[in-house]
């Protein structure tokens, strides 16, 4: 099979419903049946393993479980997504990062403005005025940092002059971390996940 | 105003003192003072060069005691602080050495910034808690003040002899006015009236900043020449407050 006209999964789908209940077949048959190669055969049979619906009776000889079985019946298509549940924890803290810059800059300021922010903390990084509003926003809907009421004023002839922050919650060193996912601000000094789905 | 850190001549002799004390010959003597008076951009270059590194900053307090402070930097460092003095003094020891490791492989310097250090620099009981804790570890410790700490430091040799290097924040020169005015100011500015920033400005980078803003709030409003906003261009108009006055400085008609 021309590797490039493939769908991803339809290796491993493909093998699924040609294997029979009860039958255990070498690499070579399924090749020989199926017109794959001998490696994608063996790739497809390894994504299959993975999600326990095939089992490797000895070495190259393979044959269907029983959640193969039901998978089977039920016209299951294997696609590139993901397998099971994300269980994972939190990412462990990264040392180095812009919002690490960013965090550390506000622990060492009164009131500032994400200029002050960004000129501290930035190095090489891309747009760092739009990235620090950004994390801004989420620190502030999670009730890390509040907006003061008197704006700095701006230079241009229309500006509404920037706005000014404080950090009410200086928990520690390391910056929160914001989780997309779970719409929640992960704070790795506290250990807890601080809501954060007001409207940003 | 353009978000850009300006490395004026203050900024680089600050850098050049950590890379001199970092090759320096007395493995002890690992302070260093910071001084200056205010609105020269020390606050401002600390926050950079912390901000970039990761290191330690402590805020002194007037009424800082050797147990406040050891409080207050295991609280930094995120441990919570045993009972008796002795751990504690074990405890920030142990975890500035970890984290001093960790720095070293990153090839990155740590240090421990304490600004404010006018506070402080004329107790001794902190002064040697500090002077215990930097030369057990060989810990870079960057001592910020106004003005003061040099002279006080002086009552205490054993402490002054292990300062390795001092920085003392001058007033702008007139390449740092330009640099500073180049690079963030959006607008640009013709030499007449830069010469006349550094000149009521001061070389204090405060001022030097407001009369940027000044300058640009009235260049993006017309259209300055080809060699930018001049000092003709903005006669009359306010350009910097006097800090020693509160009076507002003009620009004068001609210079």
């Amino acid at each position: 099979m021309d590797a490039a006209k493939l769908e991803p999964g339809e290796i491993p789908t493909t093998i699924l419903h040609h294997l029979c209940e009860g039958e255990c077949q070498t690499i070579d048959q399924i090749v020989n049946a199926l017109g794959l190669t001998h490696r994608q055969v063996s790739n497809g049979a390894g994504k299959l393993i993975l999600r326990n619906y095939l089992e490797r009776v000895e070495i190259g000889c393979y044959q269907l479980t029983r959640d193969g079985l039901t998978a089977k019946h039920n016209g299951t298509v294997i696609t590139s997504g993901p397998w099971r549940p994300d269980t994972a924890g939190t990412r462990k803290p990264v040392r180095d990062t812009f919002r690490q810059r960013l965090w550390t800059a506000m622990r060492m300021s009164g009131a500032f403005t994400i200029g002050e922010l960004v000129m501290a903390a930035s190095r090489d990084d891309a747009d760092p005025e739009n990235h620090t509003g950004r994390y801004l926003r989420y620190l502030k809907a999670a009730g890390y940092v509040v907006e003061l009421p008197v704006r700095a004023k701006g230079t241009h002839q229309t500006s509404n002059g920037f706005k000014r922050y404080r950090l009410l919650k200086n928990t520690g060193p390391t910056a929160p971390l914001y989780q997309a996912k779970r719409k929640s601000l992960h704070d790795y000094n506290s250990g807890v996940d601080v809501p954060c789905n007001k409207p940003l | 105003m353009k978000n850009v850190f300006v490395e004026t001549s203050n900024v680089k002799r600050f850098l050049s003192a950590l890379s001199a004390l970092e090759e320096r010959g007395a493995q002890e003597a690992c302070l260093v003072v910071v001084d200056g008076l205010p609105g020269l951009g020390k606050t401002t270059t600390l926050k950079h060069w912390v901000a970039q590194n990761g290191c330690i900053y402590l805020r002194a307090k007037k009424e800082w005691t050797p147990s406040w402070f050891m409080n207050e930097l295991l609280e930094t460092l995120r441990v919570d602080p045993p009972h008796s003095f002795q751990k504690k003094y074990a405890k920030v020891l142990e975890e500035l050495a970890t984290r001093q490791g960790m720095a070293s492989m990153e090839r990155r310097i740590f240090g421990l910034v304490i600004d404010e250090a006018d506070h402080v620099s004329s107790r001794a009981a902190i002064l040697e808690t500090i002077r215990d804790i930097s030369d057990m570890i060989e810990l870079p410790t960057i001592l910020v003040g106004m003005g003061r700490v040099n002279d006080n430091l002086a009552r205490f040799p054993q402490v002054a002899s292990r300062v390795s290097q001092k920085v003392r924040f001058e007033k702008a020169t007139k390449d740092d006015v330009r640099q500073l005015v180049r690079s963030r100011c959006e607008v640009p500015v013709a030499d007449d009236l830069i010469d006349f920033v550094l000149t009521v400005s001061q070389g204090f980078n405060r001022e030097v900043l407001e009369a940027i803003a000044n300058i640009e709030r009235f260049g993006l409003r017309s259209e300055p020449g080809e060699g930018g906003v001049t000092v003709a261009d903005m006669a009359g108009l306010v350009i910097v407050n006097d800090r020693r006055t509160n009076q507002v400085i003009k620009v004068p008609g001609a210079l």
